[in-house]
C-alpha cells in the first residue's frame, strides 16, 4: 500500500515537472524572441520595403507574401481535406485499400518539408514550367498540409455520435445529405479549429517554400490589383519570399548593416502570427462549441 | 397469428433472416405486427430484437453490411425483394433511438428537420412543427424558447423531441429502440405516458429490456431469444400464462 501511494506521489510529481519544462521551454524561448525583436517592430518595419544593401529595410511584402500564400494553400486544402476526411471516415471500407490509403498519408505527414520543396521545384516549378511562383509555393504547401488536414477532418467526422447519423437517415436523409445536414454542421467547431491550428503551421513554413515560391520578390506596386499584371501583388505567377524564408535568408546571406534586427524584428511578427493563430483557435473553437450545444 | 388483409396489419413478416457477414443473427421470424397497437419486442441482450427492429425500416442495411432474406410486407410491398424507396419508407416509418440525441440545433430545427426533406410547402412548416410537438406533449414546455438550441433541455425532453422529429414527417408507424433506457423514472414515465396516447393514431414497435414496461403499455409482446422468436402473444396472455419454458423462465427472471 505504502509503495503504491509512493509510485503514485512520484508519477504526479514526475509528470508534472515534464509538464512544467515544456511551459518554460515555450515561454523561455517566446520571451526571447519577442524581447530581442519587439523594439525593431513598429509601423514603419511592417509598412516599408527590405532592403538589400542599406539599412532599415522593413518587411511589408515578406508579410503580405505569407499571408498570401497561406490563402492559396488554404484555398487549395480545404476542399481537398475535406474530401479525403469524409472518404475516410464515411465511404472507406475496412478494407486493404484503405489501409495502403491511409499508409500513404502517414507517410506524406512525416516527410521532412524539405523533400516536399524538393519535390515541388522538380514538378511544379520545373516540370510544368511554371517557375518560382506564389502557385508552385502554395501547391507545395497543400502537400505539406494535406495529411494533417484529411486527419483533422476524419476524426472530427469520427467524433459526431453516431446516434445523430442513425437519426439523420431515420427521417430519409440519404448518406449523403446526412453528411452535409448533421454530419459536417456537427463537427464544424473541430473541423474549423484544425484549420485554423494549420493555417499557424503554413504560416511559419520555409524550407518547403525555398525552392518553390522562391527567395525573391519582384518590385510590387500596392495600387495595382490587376491579378495579371507582373508588379501587383496579386499575381499568382510572381516569385514570393514569405517572411520565414525571409528571415533564414537575411540571417544566412543577409549584406545589410542591420541584418540582425531585420532578422530578429521578423522573428517576433512571425511568432506573434503564429500565436495569434493558436489563441484564436482555442477560443474560437469553444466559443463555437459552446453556441452549438448551448452549455 | 393472424394474417390478414392489407388494411389490417403494419407489418407482415414471413422467415426473416439477417446476417452480419457470416454470422447469422435472425434465423427465420414470422410475426404480424397489429396496426394501432404497442408491439414490444423482449428478450436478453444480443438476442437480435434491435437487428430485427432496425430491419423494419431498412437501417440494418444502410448502417451495417448485414444481409437479409424473407419476407418483410409493409404498405403491399416485400421490402425485401421489391423496390422500396427509402425515403418514402422512412416518410411513412419513424424511428426513435435509445439515447435521446436532439440534433446540435434549436428546438424548431429539429422538429423541422424531416418535413423539410419531404416535400412539405416552406410555409406549413411552423404549423407542422407546433402540431407535432403538441402530439408529443412538450410544446407547453418548451414554447418559448423554440428557438434556443435543443441541448438546453432535460434528456427526458430531448427524448420526447426525438420522438416529435419522428413524429414530424407525419408516419403511420414508430419504432422504437430502448427509448427510456437512458431515462430517469419521471421521465420515463412520461414517455410512457406518451406511448400510449400514440397508439391512437400510430403503430408503436418498441424493443425494451424491461419486462415491466413491455407489461404497462403494451397489447402484444414477442418474446425474442438468441434470434429466434421463441413466443408472440397478447402481452396479458403472456405475462400471465407463458406457453414456452424459456418464456416462462424469462419473465420470472431467471435469466437474462
Amino acid at each position: 500500500m505504502q509503495r503504491r501511494k509512493l509510485a503514485d506521489k512520484t508519477a504526479t510529481v514526475v509528470l508534472t515537472m515534464f509538464a512544467a519544462i515544456i511551459v518554460i521551454i515555450l515561454t523561455a524561448l517566446l520571451g526571447y524572441v519577442l524581447s530581442l525583436g519587439i523594439q525593431q517592430v513598429n509601423w514603419d518595419f511592417l509598412t516599408s520595403k527590405s532592403s538589400s544593401f542599406r539599412a532599415g529595410g522593413g518587411i511589408q511584402d515578406q508579410l503580405f507574401n505569407s499571408f498570401y500564400i497561406l490563402l492559396w494553400t488554404m484555398i487549395f486544402t480545404i476542399p481537398l481535406g475535406l474530401a479525403g476526411g469524409i472518404y475516410m471516415a464515411e465511404y472507406a471500407k475496412d478494407n486493404r485499400i484503405t489501409a495502403f490509403i491511409r499508409i500513404c498519408i502517414e507517410t506524406l505527414a512525416s516527410l521532412p518539408s524539405i523533400v516536399l520543396g524538393m519535390f515541388g521545384l522538380l514538378i511544379f516549378v520545373n516540370a510544368t514550367g511554371m517557375g518560382y511562383s506564389i502557385l508552385a509555393g502554395a501547391l507545395t504547401l497543400t502537400i505539406f498540409n494535406l495529411p494533417i488536414m484529411i486527419r483533422t477532418c476524419e476524426n472530427a467526422l469520427r467524433a459526431v455520435p453516431l446516434e445523430l447519423k442513425e437519426g439523420g437517415l431515420a427521417l430519409g436523409y440519404t448518406h449523403w445529405r446526412t453528411i452535409t445536414r448533421v454530419l459536417l454542421p456537427s463537427a464544424f467547431p473541430s473541423i474549423l479549429t484544425g484549420i485554423i491550428l494549420s493555417c499557424g503551421l503554413v504560416f511559419g513554413e520555409a524550407a518547403a517554400l525555398l525552392y518553390s515560391a522562391g527567395m525573391t520578390t519582384p518590385k510590387l506596386d500596392f495600387g495595382n490589383l490587376n491579378p495579371f499584371a507582373s508588379d501587383s501583388p496579386l499575381n499568382i505567377m510572381r516569385p514570393a519570399e514569405t517572411l520565414s524564408v525571409h528571415i533564414w535568408k537575411v540571417n544566412s546571406e543577409g549584406i545589410i548593416p542591420d541584418l540582425r534586427d531585420v532578422a530578429d524584428g521578423g522573428a517576433a511578427v512571425l511568432v506573434t502570427v503564429i500565436l495569434i493563430f493558436n489563441i484564436s483557435a482555442r477560443v474560437f473553437g469553444s466559443w463555437l462549441h459552446k453556441k452549438l450545444t448551448a452549455k | 397469428m393472424t394474417t390478414g388483409t392489407l388494411q389490417d396489419f403494419a407489418y407482415r413478416i414471413e422467415d426473416l433472416r439477417i446476417s452480419y457477414g457470416d454470422h447469422q443473427v435472425i434465423h427465420g421470424i414470422d410475426l404480424t405486427i397489429e396496426k394501432n397497437e404497442v408491439t414490444a419486442l423482449i428478450g436478453p441482450s444480443g438476442c437480435g430484437k434491435s437487428t430485427f427492429l432496425k430491419a423494419l425500416n431498412g437501417m440494418v442495411r444502410t448502417t451495417s453490411n448485414a444481409t437479409w432474406s424473407g419476407t418483410i410486407e409493409w404498405n403491399g410491398k416485400n421490402m425485401i425483394q421489391e423496390n422500396v424507396d427509402p425515403l418514402e419508407l422512412r416518410q411513412k416509418v419513424g424511428m426513435v433511438f435509445q439515447k435521446p440525441k436532439p440534433f446540435p440545433k434549436s428546438i424548431y430545427e429539429n422538429v423541422a428537420f424531416g418535413p423539410k426533406i419531404h416535400g412539405v410547402k416552406k410555409k406549413d412548416i411552423p404549423v407542422i412543427v407546433e402540431q407535432t410537438l403538441r402530439d408529443a406533449y412538450l410544446f407547453d414546455e418548451v414554447k418559448d424558447r423554440l428557438h434556443e438550441s435543443a441541448l438546453g433541455l432535460s434528456g427526458g425532453q430531448q427524448q420526447r423531441l426525438c420522438i416529435a422529429r419522428a413524429l414530424a414527417t407525419s408516419p403511420d408507424i414508430l419504432l422504437m429502440d430502448e427509448p427510456t433506457s437512458a431515462l430517469d423514472p419521471l421521465s420515463t414515465i412520461a414517455v410512457e405516458e406518451l406511448i400510449l396516447k400514440l397508439k391512437e393514431k400510430y403503430t408503436v414497435v418498441l424493443v425494451t429490456h424491461q419486462m415491466e414496461q413491455a407489461a404497462r403499455i403494451s397489447d402484444s409482446t414477442a418474446f425474442f431469444l438468441m434470434g429466434e422468436l421463441i413466443e408472440f402473444n397478447r402481452t396479458d396472455a403472456l405475462f400471465q400464462n407463458p406457453k414456452s419454458q424459456q418464456t416462462e423462465d424469462y419473465i420470472t427472471g431467471r435469466f437474462g
